[in-house]
């Protein structure tokens, strides 16, 4: 498709405009979130949230400067260290040890950026890899604090203390919210910088060193900020993970952790703030369904090198970037009408399972509105796969199906339906999308996996048959929204 | 005012510069001179990255040599690189502004004006919210150029600022460039192989070889030189006798 190069291009909007949607969707998050799950799956995305904030400082220093550092985790660590520390032996505010325990771990970024200064590459990568190993040693030797005696405050034999958590979020659902606004005060920090005059002299510095001296940027200062600035975020979640359970683990921080968390933010997308979402996500939330299914936790591991591979083939935005530019061309009577006609039909879908008695309001709601929401958002997924036999294979396979597609599409044209030219794609990622939403519900929401399927299916087909009677109408709503309101998410990034 | 005396730069048995000595005073300088002639080294040393090891270079009466790079973008001197250093992912505004952050204003407003006047010097005001990689290769160039004019520089040098340019877009970079010391009230120092370009533009040329100065006046009269031509073209004769 050619583009328009007389197009007036769409400014990217005032920094808190570029923050604001992502505070909307941690702050919906926290609001609803807590009404859907389970106490288990409360305490799992309360760490997912710390684990995000981390996965935030890794995306900083790669996707603003390029440089690797794999010791944010080791970091988080430090944070956590610290916190612990000062509450058991100053019996400080949490609020207050929280805070100094992300400076001192700013200030251990700031030391271990020192070197990254020179370096870059491969070398500041392994000089990082070794930092996170000898705090895995540190910690190994002198434990977390849990009440004991001494500076390290380490119980050798006896009674461990736990922490409090902070007044304001002493229970499950308030701790969760808790860390949700920290999260979303430590990555609006982030989002900020990039968007601000750091972020723009980041952005000189990325492109070419020489470039950025020569116009007066200080590039010991803009990496010495990052690094500290990620420091001590990931310290944060150091000391958030700390007060969630009241300690923390000595094995809790092994260096695998760092390099996995590195590799999974590459694969969430190191340049939106979605990615450090998916790698928190794909990090403690993946292994936690498959063990809540019965199944390895371990096993994600070798599903993380596969996705590792196809984000290094399919793109370096990671899995963040790919949905952003799918964003782009939405349209907003799309949303409208998608947003309208979803609500109708997984209120509906809801309260008739609720009346029924086969499976709880939220969880079908929830349900519904995912398979709804991925009815369409992984197109190809079978292509990817079939990429692997080759490109003759997926060529073919790629006839094939627009061969099929066109001819359905003919008829859906005579018939008067608006004709889909990627009906079969649509197909098998409904296909493929409906028994994974079924099997990810019926783990998180203790529905029963066929109920699942039933609400998934009955979304889908309640969806389609819509658009069948309403068709005609829809789509003059559809050019008269679209003539006022052109692709609103075409700058957002 | 350019005052060179007695540079030369040493990259272990290379002399790119060898005892340069020479004063530039027109408001548009240009340096030509075939590949190696020491054209980027005398660039870099006049931007901080590359020390001389001997003599020293002054700019408006005040010496340089011995600043480091990143105070001389304070100092007044700017300058643009033969590979335009555009951020891909920042809008045109967003890498013009990333300049001025770093350039002392005396308000908000003078900043305003002053970005905004830039990007409207060389012509790209309808491009302000088009991102780098989005950017033609013409756009990018008269880009660093605007990055190159914040901040009233007292001296504009521009790195091949022609290359890769068709007929049409190497006017109006004529046309821009002619302009600047009216502009902002800077030298400008424009190196480039193009002659059809130095020609137009530039009151003075001067031209190295092999690390020398070779002539140095008006440019029309510097480029008729019969030694200039040779450094250039190479010896008639040689080729001759050789054939």
């Amino acid at each position: 498709m050619a583009r328009n190069k007389d197009k007036p291009d769409i400014p990217p909007g005032t920094p808190f405009q570029r923050v604001l949607p992502m505070l909307i969707t941690f702050l919906v998050v926290a609001i609803v979130g807590p009404m859907f799950f389970s106490a288990y799956w409360l305490n799992t995305f309360s760490t997912v949230a710390c684990l995000t904030l981390v996965a935030g400082t890794v995306a900083l220093l790669y996707g603003q400067l390029g440089m690797v550092s794999l010791a944010q985790f080791a970091l988080t660590g430090v944070g956590g260290w610290f916190c612990l520390r000062l509450i058991h032996g100053l019996a400080m505010p949490f609020e207050l040890a929280l805070i100094i325990g992300a400076v001192v771990a700013g200030l251990f970024g700031l030391i271990l950026g020192l070197p990254a200064l020179r370096m870059r590459g491969l070398y500041l990568a392994l000089l990082t890899l070794m930092i996170a190993a000898a705090v895995q040693v540190v910690v190994n030797v002198i434990g977390f604090p849990d009440g004991g005696p001494g500076w390290t405050g380490h119980v050798v034999n006896g009674q461990r203390a736990l922490i409090q958590r902070p007044l304001l979020a002493t229970t499950d659902t308030a701790y969760f919210r808790y860390v949700m606004f920290w999260l979303a005060a430590g990555m609006a920090l982030i989002e900020w910088s990039r968007a601000t005059l750091p972020g723009r002299a980041w952005g000189l510095i990325r492109k070419s060193e020489a470039a950025a001296i020569a116009a007066g940027v200080s590039v010991v200062r803009y990496k010495a900020l990052a690094f500290t600035m990620g420091g001590a975020l990931a310290g944060l979640a150091g000391g958030l993970l700390a007060g969630l359970n009241g300690q923390l683990d000595n094995t809790g921080f092994p260096t695998s952790q760092s390099i996995l968390l590195y590799a999974l933010t590459i694969v969430g997308g190191a340049y939106h703030w979605m990615g450090a979402v998916f790698a928190g996500l794909l990090i403690r939330a993946l292994p936690a369904l498959l063990n809540d299914h019965g199944v390895d936790g371990n096993l994600a591991n070798a599903f993380y090198g596969f996705a590792l591979l196809v984000s290094l083939i399919q793109g370096r935005k990671g899995l963040a970037g790919q949905l952003a530019d799918f964003y782009k061309f939405v349209r907003i009577s799309r949303i409208v009408e998608g947003s309208v006609i979803w609500g109708v039909i997984s209120v509906g879908l809801a309260l008739t399972a609720s009346y029924l008695g086969v499976a709880g309001f939220a969880g079908t709601l929830f349900i519904a509105l995912i398979a709804l929401l991925f009815r369409q958002a992984i197109p190809g997924v079978c292509w990817m796969l079939l990429g692997f036999f080759g490109k003759r294979v997926q060529d073919f396979a790629e006839d094939v199906e627009a061969a099929i597609s066109l001819r359905l599409a003919k008829i859906m044209q005579v018939v008067g339906l608006m004709p889909d030219h990627r009906i079969v794609k649509r197909a098998l990622n409904m296909l493929f999308i409906g028994y994974f939403v079924g099997w990810v519900a019926s783990g998180v929401f203790d529905v029963d996996y066929n109920v699942a399927l039933v609400i998934i299916w009955s979304a889908i087909v309640i969806r389609f048959l819509i658009e069948l009677a309403l068709y005609p109408a829809i789509l003059t709503l559809r050019q008269r929204i679209d003539e006022r309101y052109p692709k609103p998410f075409a700058a957002y990034r | 005012m350019i005052e060179i005396n007695n540079v030369s730069v040493q990259f272990g048995g290379v002399k790119p510069i060898d005892g340069l000595t020479v004063n530039l005073t027109k408001p548009i300088v240009g340096l030509i001179g075939p590949n190696g002639a020491g054209k980027t080294t005398l660039l870099n040393v006049m931007s901080g990255f590359v020390e001389p090891k001997t003599g020293w270079v002054k700019v408006n009466g005040e010496t340089i040599t011995g600043l480091p790079a990143h105070k001389r973008a304070e100092f007044g001197l700017r300058r643009t690189f033969q590979t335009d250093q555009i951020a891909e992912d920042l809008t045109l505004l967003e890498n013009v502004e990333a300049i001025a952050d770093h350039s002392t204003f005396d308000n908000r407003e003078a900043r305003r004006k002053a970005v905004y006047g830039a990007i409207d010097f060389v012509g790209l005001s309808h491009r302000l919210n088009r991102r780098g990689s989005d950017l033609s290769t013409e756009e990018r160039h008269l880009a660093e150029i605007a990055k190159a004019l914040i901040g009233s520089p007292k001296l504009v040098m521009l790195d091949e600022p022609g290359a890769g340019m068709s007929g049409s877009e190497s006017e109006h970079l004529q046309k821009v460039i002619r302009g600047i010391p009216g502009y902002c009230k800077s030298q400008v120092f424009l190196i480039d192989h193009d002659v059809d370009l130095i020609s137009a533009c530039c009151n003075e040329t001067m031209v190295l070889d092999f690390g020398k100065l070779l002539a140095l006046g008006p440019t029309l009269e510097v480029l008729k030189k019969p030694e200039v031509q040779q450094a250039y073209l190479g010896n008639f004769d040689e080729l001759e006798a050789a054939a």
